[in-house]
């Protein structure tokens, strides 16, 4: 499965990705790398990703190597277990050299909130120094390292067939986005999250990060599974059922596919080569026999305070085991002062991650609350029920009525990825305006919201221009046989 | 109906009355999701393209334009910093006011949402399935049968649980260590 290429020269790149673009937060020794690579081709051959080389970010547990989350609060943080999806890709006989770099604690939209400092854009680097010194871009966020590590090449080759990062609000579709590779998050519960930190349960998923998609989609093959030990996983009778689903609509691929493209997307501040790259792929997707309709989902309008109201109220659930005590860095003097518990442990949170503390306390707090998490979830659900309404698939949790056997459902949904290009590492980190960082999650965040499955596919060459591909929820395999259908056009 | 008299109906904000050819629109005075006809030319995409009935950037440009009367009280920021285990000693709390009024200004969107929340469960906002069996002693006993035919094999053997202390910088016997014991005459 992996593209041809020796484990010495593997072992040899290694070093130069991670000098030139700050990809890993830990690099396994080259001497563990080659005997793990050996034993695979001596005892697996076979195995489905056997030769394939791999990296994880760095929130995903591994008991033989430290876990930290990118942040000074874990730098010591050895996890007790291993997380299902790194046992299940061992199985499968992947090679994973490393841990990835990454925004603190999965919070961040560019890759610049990082103990580590920010990771650099492979596919955008220029390293001539001039007066401005040395102009980098940034990779997107937060799963900068993994998007990194697929795009970056040594000598013309690829190094890493593939990454894993985790998506909670388009933290893996937006750097693939940026590193003009593909980026998939399967619909929420799909893949395991035993092992996964958690920063907001109730949206966090397990994204693929690949520049080729049989790679890919053998990743997802081996990651789609129950799993017993996380509560949020899809149990198999839904599982079941979705792909009973799935073979009904297996005449979808004969018939002209129904596109929606969504009205509240339409933004007059697109970047202009965004909007006109996705303007000239809807065009050709209309002249190949594509149906595309105009859909409107008015929700989407509050995707964003929705998101920054429930993600950093889960956050400060999330976060609070940071103590010292249990978990985290802890101060060698003390664990209470006359200000707060733990202040002294928890002052190891970097700038975001504490400022998306203060806004969820804020949001929890019965003082100031005004309803705001309430509301949030209200509105959750709305959204969740128009993306429902615009389906022809079924949506085997809430059981709305789909649009099945209706001309009027659509199949899939189109829309950009980002709503800017990538910016210069330099300006983003000294932009004192954190919420603006906020807003170029407006096209993905609302996948999130809903749980959908989403594929971001570069349209552009290596510029860094994505578009996504949205399915209803469960319909996985239908956002990738429908990407695989595009990529061979 | 052509796209072209959509785009107007748009412009003009009218809902669904006005769609009554299209199949599937809701009558209410809220907006409402719809499904548009589809598109047949190039013009009727370039016309899509170039029609926009909400910005982002109106967002953007109500957290840039903070004043200062608008800010959060330091007061109110000194709480949630006690709230979140965070030290006010050496905290920027004017850079911190500025943030979460920012944050705040985006946040207050949600109460404009022009939809008729009183018959929405929030319950349904989590991604589980909407309807579930109920749960009865049997079935829970034997879902904890499963669970102890497949013993993890991370877990102490001897009482089938992590040893959480094991984590911990400094413990004792089994116990977490807290320094400082109990705080007297705090604020």
């Amino acid at each position: 499965m992996s593209q041809a290429k020796s484990i010495d020269h593997v072992i040899k790149a290694l070093p130069k990705l991670q000098s030139r673009y700050n990809i890993f937060a830990h690099l396994e020794p080259s001497t563990k790398i080659l005997q793990r690579y050996n034993d695979i081709q001596k005892n697996q051959p076979n195995s489905t990703l056997a030769g394939t080389i791999s990296a994880i970010k760095d929130n995903i547990v591994t008991q033989d190597s430290n876990t930290t989350c990118a942040s000074q609060m874990l730098k010591e943080y050895k996890s007790p277990f291993t997380a299902t999806i790194v046992k299940l890709l061992s199985n499968a006989g992947t090679t994973i050299v490393g841990k990835t770099n990454m925004d603190e604690f999965a919070m961040g939209s560019l890759g610049i909130h990082s103990c580590y400092g920010p990771t650099i854009n492979p596919s955008r680097a220029f390293f001539a120094n001039d007066d401005m010194g040395k102009r980098e871009m940034v990779t997107g966020g937060s799963s900068s390292g993994s998007a990194a590590a697929v795009s970056a090449t040594i000598d013309g080759d690829n190094i890493i067939d593939f990454a894993l990062g985790t998506d909670t609000g388009g933290s893996v579709r937006l750097p693939a986005s940026y590193c003009s590779v593909l980026g998939f998050k399967g619909s929420y519960g799909r893949i395991s999250r035993y092992g996964v930190v958690s920063f907001a349960q109730s949206l966090d998923t397990v994204g693929i990060f690949a520049k080729d998609l049989p790679i890919l989609r053998g990743v997802f093959d081996v990651l789609n599974k129950y799993d017993r030990k996380d509560p949020t996983s899809l149990n198999d009778l839904l599982r079941n059922e979705i792909i009973e689903l799935s073979d009904k609509c297996l005449h979808r691929l004969q018939n002209p596919l129904r596109i929606g493209i969504v009205q509240e997307f339409n933004q007059e501040s697109v970047d202009k080569d965004i909007k006109s790259a996705f303007h000239d792929f809807i065009g050709q997707l209309m002249e190949k026999g594509y149906t595309v309709v105009p859909i409107s989902i008015p929700s989407i309008k509050y995707s964003l305070p929705i998101y920054y109201t429930l993600a950093p109220s889960e956050a400060v659930s999330n976060l609070s085991r940071y103590d010292g005590i249990r978990f985290g860095t802890r101060d060698p003097n003390e664990d209470v002062n006359n200000e707060a518990f733990f202040s002294k442990t928890r002052s190891n949170f970097g700038t975001e991650v504490r400022n998306r503390l203060i806004l969820g306390n804020y949001n929890l707090s019965s003082s100031f609350a005004h309803n705001n998490y309430i509301q949030a979830q209200k509105l959750r659900v709305n959204l969740i029920n128009e993306f429902d309404f615009m389906f022809k698939f079924p949506n085997v949790l809430t059981r709305n009525k789909a649009n099945v056997g209706d001309d009027n459902g659509i199949d899939f949904i189109i829309s950009p990825t980002s709503l800017n290009k990538p910016t210069f590492v330099r300006r983003a980190m000294s932009d004192k305006i954190a919420t603006d960082e906020y807003f170029n999650d407006i096209f993905t965040i609302p996948a999130s919201l809903a749980g959908l499955p989403t594929m971001t596919i570069p349209i552009r060459g290596n510029e860094p221009i994505g578009i996504q591909i949205m399915g209803q929820y469960g319909d996985d395999q239908g956002v990738l046989d429908f990407t695989s259908t595009l990529m061979k056009k | 109906m052509s796209l072209s008299h959509i785009t107007s109906l748009l412009k003009r904000r009218c809902c669904c009355p006005c769609y009554s050819q299209l199949a599937r629109c809701y009558h209410s005075s809220v907006s409402k999701p719809w499904i548009g006809p589809v598109l047949k030319s190039n013009h009727e995409l370039d016309q899509f393209f170039n029609t926009y009935n909400w910005s982002v950037s109106k967002y953007l440009q109500d957290t840039s334009s903070i004043t200062k009367d608008k800010l959060p009280s330091r007061e109110v920021v000194l709480k949630l910093l006690k709230l979140s285990g965070l030290s006010s000693l050496h905290a920027d709390i004017e850079a911190i006011q500025y943030t979460l009024a920012r944050q705040l200004q985006l946040i207050s969107k949600l109460h404009n949402a022009p939809v008729d929340t009183t018959e929405l469960d929030p319950n349904h906002a989590r991604l589980f399935p909407r309807e579930n069996k109920l749960l009865t002693y049997e079935t829970l006993m034997k879902k904890i049968e499963c669970e102890n035919l497949e013993p993890e094999e991370q877990l102490d053997s001897s009482n089938k649980s992590w040893k959480a202390t094991d984590t911990a910088t400094i413990s004792k016997n089994g116990y977490f260590i807290f320094r400082h014991g109990l705080l007297k005459d705090r604020n």
